[in-house]
């Protein structure tokens, strides 16, 4: 237990009131220092800040895929059917008189645009805006009874990114990478792949080291916006750029040789190596021309009606390639917000949303669900763990005067596929027409909990002291809901 | 530059540890435990000690219980041993009924697992070895280190006293390290050699390289004194001040922008980041340094530093959206609450390292602050809110009165000069209120609804009614209008006289943004035909479509007396080119004298000389959608220009006139400029009503509970009274009690806090490894008698922290030097370096690196002071975008503190090089060593430019030996000639790849990027 010897973790352990052990005895028996809320940090390496690390308990998953729908993507045109919603159409949500939403009052109970159609053997009932999605229900572990804390865009982005609305605290990839390092150090640990749109609402905060060292970030780029500083400048040939290296390696070893066994500096010099994997390995990943047309195909990379959906399929091809390379922890979003707010480039349907979900259903549907086939055909949902998320739910209701739903934090779906969760399955529910969880509430921290439980942390221990605080991905609160695990 | 490998050792002998074990009541061995089913002392004891023995030990027996030992809890008949069903202590912990239950009172209840542990353990026997006492944790106000007053630590009372020397003082530091290495038979290191140490001076003290000259001058410098002078020159010069504010920045968590989803602007915050720079500076000292950002507007409020200086308070992150934007009031009370957390955080954090934040939900865990503590600090905070303020009224008042005043002079002269030259009037300037001679205000726009002078940015306009004419008060704006041409059949007024025009097509009839003088609001580009046209001696008249604006000719030729006249402009179209395109028209008393169809951005500037005769009444500019929609239909008329359609010759009288007038022109520009912009800075607005403040259960805005708090202070330093005012006392005289308690001459924390920040800055390390954390939860001081000591001479020294800095800087401790030999024997006792037996090398932080990449390339803009600089495209949206460019222009080149700090969008360069977010309190940086930072520095737009200009500097400056060019290089970049095998292979290098090839790669190299 390497972490015994971090200062921090002595004092916490000593201050949390492990009364009744003598410091002697401590040293002695390292056993005894093990109680369940003990912080167990990461070992980490200076010279290698990547390499994979041991998780605090076996690991199902390896690695992680987020799907984030940004813009809070409806539950009730999706995933939660409600058929009571259906006949009570057109009639008051019953006690909405008085219910103030994000924009104010509320019109009447309006059931989807969409029909919902029984998919899979398990029969379960999904929108006809997501049908091929739909049809891997039976891979899919649904969660329909999430709650959150905020009813606002990017508060809510990072409370599902980082487990607190504010702004600054490490997001879940920047949690698991420097927990875990990664399997392949010659691609970033952590890639966040934004939607051809644009970013979400919360930017880089949704991938944003907090206060955890800035090297476990996540690295934006995508399959048309290539990773920043990655090529040989213009105008330097290959052999000058090599030149170069080789130079600033002398220089650096010669400087070297006045700090003996200096890890830091040992570090910077390897990290130019490891730089230079990374210039042939990132290139390599991102180059989708390898793929087959029928892959290209499958994901509707080659649909040049809609150029927005084609991209999308690029950047769900990358995110199987990173993951196929090993790469811990990736971010795909879907929507954006700084080219069209409001519903146009995201999935915040407030004032037209049958409109725009019709734009926004067929962008995310074949790609999403065509990646999702690929890595199960590939095996690689044995020990991938993909989830998919959006920042909070909407109204069953209209909004008063408008033809789209307004936000709703109180009950709003998630999912879950492949390494050690449960499927088909279906955890909790929300009330007759969707508006509130009322079977199986679970948070958002119940839900990171879960998450970081299938990679091998334990949540309560993973933390990180920073301004009086251990912090954790899960504040203080949090169980690992127990009844999605396989 | 720190190694892992600390052993056991190390850890127990640095003492740091030993404050802590209040634990060490008993011993007992592995055997013990792995005896027992349930161990007592590890499965319960930290249970109760968790729960319970704050309340209930044998200092504090409430309700005459102590859980220190077993004998209450039978004594009592808490506890049936073997039994638990019948034990009462069951019945208080467990929750009944969904009700919390009654023990603990404090705090959340047990978790289910620990009472489940606590029903085995009581079933078992309940088993309690005598040997186990259980102590409440420390620590509490009577013994934890941090609370207690200053120990007065002569250097008699020292074991061996200093040798008598100048720098006595310094030597006193010491003194007190050498006690320590001693202890472990270590001893300090040589003093390094003088070109490290003007490297290390200059990096710390500037956060900028030395000269080469500097260094050569300090290394041959004979005098004795030559060190100390060499650090009295740096405090004195005003890189000091930009240096050292960045460190304090971090701790207020500047930025310019409010940060979360809107990130919106806060043009007016840079005047706070002016007054830290100053006041690092003047070395003001420390005590009212703090007193002044606490409440200077209300203890001095006549003095404008005093007021900018409560910047501080408001320093940090704002919720746009849930203050002002969102309708659910809940949400609105959930924001402020995180709102005054945040203030008072930084605050008490800041200033005396207490984590009172962490009281927020229950009673601090481990120090003894109370949650109704934590609110009782809290009101001191609520009755402000943060915002933009006028520093005075009369502050404002002298202000605007000079402004006008230079401002009328200007206009009087510009218009006489056009007036004599024949200039003509800028239809552009009208639009934005002028005279068309320049008096009229950039981006200022007219509302095609209603002609009303709109200075904000508008999107699409709601309730746009077409056709409707909108009369303007405006001298010589007749008025406008949203034209929609109904397939040619409409009649669109075009004057108040009722003229109209036919023949229009077909518009969406709808309107973005106001007729501007400028772009108009998230324009595409503002140039065309390779002219931007919001430089210097352009215009631009911004007309999206659909709108329609008429100028009244008569008026004008009233003003300028001219008969006939020529209209000359440029018209095009500024929207991207996504396939859509727009119209341009122009109208003489309603018939048509120009029109372009299908204007797109790769059509270009269409060139624009029209007569209007002597008669004309009324000129109409007008742009329409073309039928495709009007988003990106961003039509403008460049330089609009009326003139006189007679040419014009100037007398020699007038050419002199004309002469003088520019003369006084210039000075009246420059007085304007010096006046800068309105004496506004954000800050604490006080709040109309005081709202109460009551302790919030759990942290939760929509549980508050019990009456409303008074302000008060902790009262964890006990010498220290901690009422701060009652219920009645206003707003700033709350803050101004917080203001004495936390400079009180007897409290202990200021003066150690700080005197810990500043060896912080200069070692790397704090003596005190947590420097925002002086309580249970952060590290003891390796050194306690050096802190305390360092604390008390800050005070001695009238809170002078440059006399702080000169005390720490001439010590032989931070002189020694960094490198060692592999066989040191410190390297297997302390390789961590805690008790300092060498300096600790660091590598420079992200500005530092900016910066001094600028200062070797010689780019470096040495302007102080005023609005940051941006090195982003600015783009007002929902969400303004910020998109960062390459700095590469003068204006941009300035210090890093200068820069304007967008808080959500972070400057991708910095923040790989670890630059922390500014939404964190950042007590100490992080440094970090990746592959991405290899990549930056090596490959960066920014960096290859600079290597590129450094590459020119050292060849401008050497002849065109080579081997000249070499020393040049390394002698700007590391402050020294190559060695022999340096100057050999840069050599090579040079004569293959080029001299731009060694600077790229000096630029990268640890011993750059390093200081010693």
């Amino acid at each position: 237990m390497p972490n015994l010897l971090n200062r921090r973790n002595f004092l916490a352990d000593t201050a949390t009131g492990l009364s009744g052990i003598a410091l002697a005895s401590l040293l002695q028996d390292q056993q005894l220092l093990a109680t369940p809320t003990e912080p167990l940090r990461p070992e980490i390496d200076a010279s290698k800040p990547f390499a994979a690390r041991e998780p605090h308990h076996p690991a199902v998953a390896k690695r992680v895929l987020v799907i984030f729908c940004s813009g809070a993507c409806s539950q009730l045109d999706t995933f939660d059917y409600k058929p009571e919603l259906v006949k009570q159409h057109g009639k008051p949500l019953p006690g909405a008189e008085d219910l103030l939403t994000f924009q104010g009052k509320q019109g009447m109970l309006t059931k989807s645009p969409w029909a919902f159609k029984p998919r899979g053997q398990s029969g379960k009932m999904i929108s006809d805006l997501v049908p091929q999605i739909g049809e891997l229900a039976d891979d899919i572990c649904f969660l329909h009874s999430l709650t959150g804390k905020t009813n606002t865009h990017g508060p809510g982005e990072n409370f599902m990114s980082t487990g607190y609305t504010l702004d600054g605290f490490p997001s879940m990839g920047a949690w698991t990478t420097w927990a875990l390092g990664t399997e392949n150090e010659n691609l970033p640990s952590y890639v966040a792949i934004s939607d051809p749109r644009g970013t979400p609402q919360s930017s880089v905060n949704n991938w944003g080291p907090g206060f955890l060292p800035a090297a476990y970030q996540g690295t934006e780029f995508n399959a048309t916006k290539p990773l920043n500083n990655l090529s040989i400048p213009e105008g330097v040939t290959a052999s000058t750029d090599k030149a170069t290296r080789t130079f600033l390696h002398r220089l650096n070893q010669q400087h070297l040789e006045k700090f003996p066994g200096d890890t830091e500096l040992a570090a910077r010099i390897s990290s130019y190596e490891l730089a230079a994997r990374m210039q042939l390995s990132v290139p390599e990943v991102t180059d989708l021309s390898t793929e087959s047309k029928s892959t290209l195909r499958e994901y509707g990379a080659d649909d040049t009606s809609n150029p927005v959906k084609a991209k999308f399929a690029n950047n769900c091809i990358l995110a199987r390639r990173l993951l196929e390379k090993g790469v811990r922890f990736v971010q795909l979003f879907n929507g954006a917000y700084q080219t069209g707010g409001e519903g146009v480039s995201n999935w915040d349907g407030h004032k037209s949303l049958a409109e725009q979900y019709s734009k926004h259903g067929p962008v995310l549907d074949q790609p999403c669900a065509a990646m999702l086939r690929d890595l199960k055909r590939r095996g690689l949902l044995k020990d991938t763990l993909v989830v998919w998320m959006t920042e909070f739910g909407r109204m069953p209701t209209f909004q008063a005067g408008a033809s789209g739903r307004d936000h709703n934090p109180d009950g709003f779906t998630a999912w879950m596929m492949g390494a050690g969760v449960k499927a088909p399955y279906t955890y909790g529910a929300t009330d007759e027409f969707g508006h509130r969880a009322v079977e199986n509430i679970t948070t958002v921290y119940d839900f990171h909990a879960t998450v970081l439980h299938l990679l091998g942390l334990d949540h309560k221990r993973l933390s990180y002291y920073h301004n009086g605080f251990e912090r954790r991905l899960t504040d203080v609160h949090g169980d690992v809901i127990k009844e999605v695990l396989a | 530059m720190k190694r892992l490998a600390m052993s056991i050792r190390s850890l127990v002998f640095l003492g740091r540890v030993a404050p802590t074990l209040f634990v060490s009541a008993l011993i007992i061995n592995a055997q013990q435990v792995a005896a027992a089913k349930l161990n007592f002392a590890e499965h319960i004891a930290p249970i109760f000690t968790k729960h319970c023995i704050r309340c209930h030990h044998a200092e504090n027996r409430q309700g005459d219980l102590s859980l220190g030992t077993s004998q209450d809890l039978k004594d009592n008949g808490y506890i049936i041993a073997g039994n638990a069903a019948e034990s009462p202590l069951m019945d208080l912990i467990q929750p009944r009924d969904g009700t919390k239950p009654e023990m603990p009172k404090q705090g959340s209840a047990m978790p289910k697992g620990e009472i489940t542990a606590i029903k085995a353990w009581i079933d078992e026997g309940a088993i309690w070895p005598d040997n186990v006492v259980l102590s409440a944790p420390p620590p509490s106000q009577q013994t934890w280190w941090s609370y207690q007053p200053l120990q007065s630590i002569q250097h008699s009372n020292l074991s061996q006293p200093p040798a008598p020397s100048p720098t006595a003082k310094a030597h006193a530091v010491d003194h007190f390290i050498s006690t320590q290495l001693a202890q472990q038979n270590l001893t300090r290191s040589n003093r390094a050699n003088r070109r490290t140490l003007i490297r290390r001076l200059y990096f710390d003290l500037h956060g900028l390289p030395p000269t080469p000259e500097a260094v050569q001058s300090f290394v041959k410098d004979p005098d004795p004194q030559a060190y100390a002078k060499l650090i009295d020159q740096l405090l004195d010069a005003p890189e000091y001040g930009e240096r050292y504010a960045r460190h304090w920045l971090d701790l207020a968590h500047y930025a310019d922008t409010h940060g979360f989803e809107r990130d919106r602007r806060r043009d007016n915050a840079w005047r706070y980041r002016d007054y830290v720079i100053q006041a690092f500076n003047d070395d003001k000292p420390y005590d009212l340094f703090l007193q002044e950002q606490i409440a200077g507007d209300i203890l001095w409020p006549d003095n404008r530093n005093a007021v900018v200086a409560t910047g501080f308070l408001t320093a940090g992150p704002w919720d746009y959206v849930g203050h002002i934007e969102t309708k659910s009031a809940k949400l609105r009370r959930a924001a402020r609450s995180l709102d005054l957390d945040d203030i008072a955080t930084q605050v008490m954090t800041s200033t005396v390292a207490m984590t009172i934040n962490c009281a927020r939900c229950h009673d601090h865990k481990l120090d003894p602050i109370t949650q109704q503590e934590y609110y009782q600090l809290r009101a001191v905070f609520a009755g402000f809110k943060r915002g933009d303020r006028v520093i005075s009224d009369a502050a404002l008042k002298e202000y605007q009165r000079q402004k006008e005043l230079l401002s009328d002079k200007r206009d009087l002269i510009d218009y006489t000069i056009g007036r004599l030259e024949g200039k003509g009037f800028d239809l552009a300037d009208i639009v934005g209120g002028g005279n068309g001679l320049g008096s009229g205000t950039y981006r200022h726009g007219i509302d095609t609804r209603s002609a009303k002078v709109q200075t904000r940015d508008f999107g699409k306009l709601g309730n746009v009614i077409p056709n409707k004419y909108a009369i303007s008060p405006f001298e010589f704006i007749d008025g406008v209008f949203v034209p929609d041409g109904k397939d040619g059949s409409a009649k669109i007024p075009v004057s108040s006289t009722g003229m109209s025009i036919t023949g229009i097509p077909t518009t969406s009839g709808q309107a973005w943004d106001m007729i501007r003088n400028g772009p108009v609001a998230s324009q595409h580009s503002k140039q065309l035909g390779g002219t931007d046209f919001t430089k210097q001696g352009h215009s631009l008249l911004g007309l999206h479509a659909n709108a329609g604006i008429t100028f009244d000719l008569s008026a004008i030729r009233s003003a300028s007396k001219w008969n006939e006249m020529r209209l000359l402009t440029k018209v095009g179209y500024f929207g991207a080119d996504d396939g859509s395109s727009a119209d341009a028209w122009i109208f003489v008393d309603a018939e048509k004298v120009y029109e372009k169809r299908g204007l797109k951005r790769s059509t270009g500037l269409q060139i624009i000389d029209l007569k209007i005769p002597a008669s004309a009444k009324f000129l109409t500019l007008m742009s329409t959608d073309g039928g495709n929609g009007f988003g990106m239909d961003q039509i403008g008329f460049g330089d609009p220009k009326l003139k006189s359609a007679q040419t014009h010759s100037l007398t020699a009288k007038d050419q002199q006139q004309i002469k003088m007038l520019r003369l006084e022109r210039a000075r009246l520009t420059r007085s304007l400029d010096l006046l800068g912009s309105p004496p506004r800075f954000y800050g604490p607005v006080a709040e109309t009503v005081l709202p109460p403040i009551r302790l919030l259960e759990r942290g939760d805005a929509e549980s508050p509970r019990g009456p409303p708090l008074t302000p008060a202070a902790p009262s964890a330093l006990a010498m220290l009274e901690t009422e701060l005012g009652t219920s009645n006392t206003p707003e700033g005289d709350r803050r101004a009690a917080l203001a004495r308690w936390v400079t009180a001459e007897n409290n202990p924390l200021a003066a150690r806090v700080i005197a810990n920040r500043m060896w912080q800055w200069h070692f790397g390390q704090g003596l005190v490894s947590t420097s925002s954390d002086f309580g249970a939860g952060g590290d003891t001081p390796s050194h306690p008698q050096l802190l305390d000591w360092l604390a008390s001479q800050l005070i001695a020294q009238e809170w002078s922290l440059k006399s702080l800095h000169r005390i720490i800087l001439l010590s032989a401790t931070y002189q020694q030097q960094s490198t060692f030999q592999l066989d040191h024997p410190a390297l297997s006792i302390d390789a961590d370096n805690c008790l300092l037996w060498r300096q600790n090398p660091r590598r420079l932080e992200a500005e530092v690196i900016r910066d001094s990449v600028l200062f070797l390339s010689g780019k470096l803009n040495h302007k102080r002071g005023g609005p940051g600089f941006e090195d982003f495209r600015y783009q007002d949206a929902y969400a303004p975008i910020y998109t960062y460019v390459t700095a590469d222009k003068p204006e941009l080149w300035r210090r890093s503190i200068y820069r304007y700090i967008v808080r959500t969008t972070p400057d991708r360069f910095l923040r790989t090089l670890d630059c922390p977010d500014p939404a964190n309190l950042t007590a100490k940086r992080e440094t970090t060593t990746t592959p991405l930072q290899s990549l930056t520095l090596f490959n960066n737009d920014f960096m290859l430019r600079q290597a590129s200009y450094f590459s020119e500097r050292v060849l401008n400056s050497s002849s065109g030996d080579i081997e000249q060019q070499v020393r040049n290089a390394f002698q700007l970049a590391y402050g020294r000639l190559p060695t022999a095998t340096e100057a050999k292979i840069a050599m090579q290098l040079m004569e293959q790849q080029g001299l731009f090839t060694l600077c790229r790669a000096l630029l990268n190299s640890n011993e750059f990027l390093y200081v010693d």
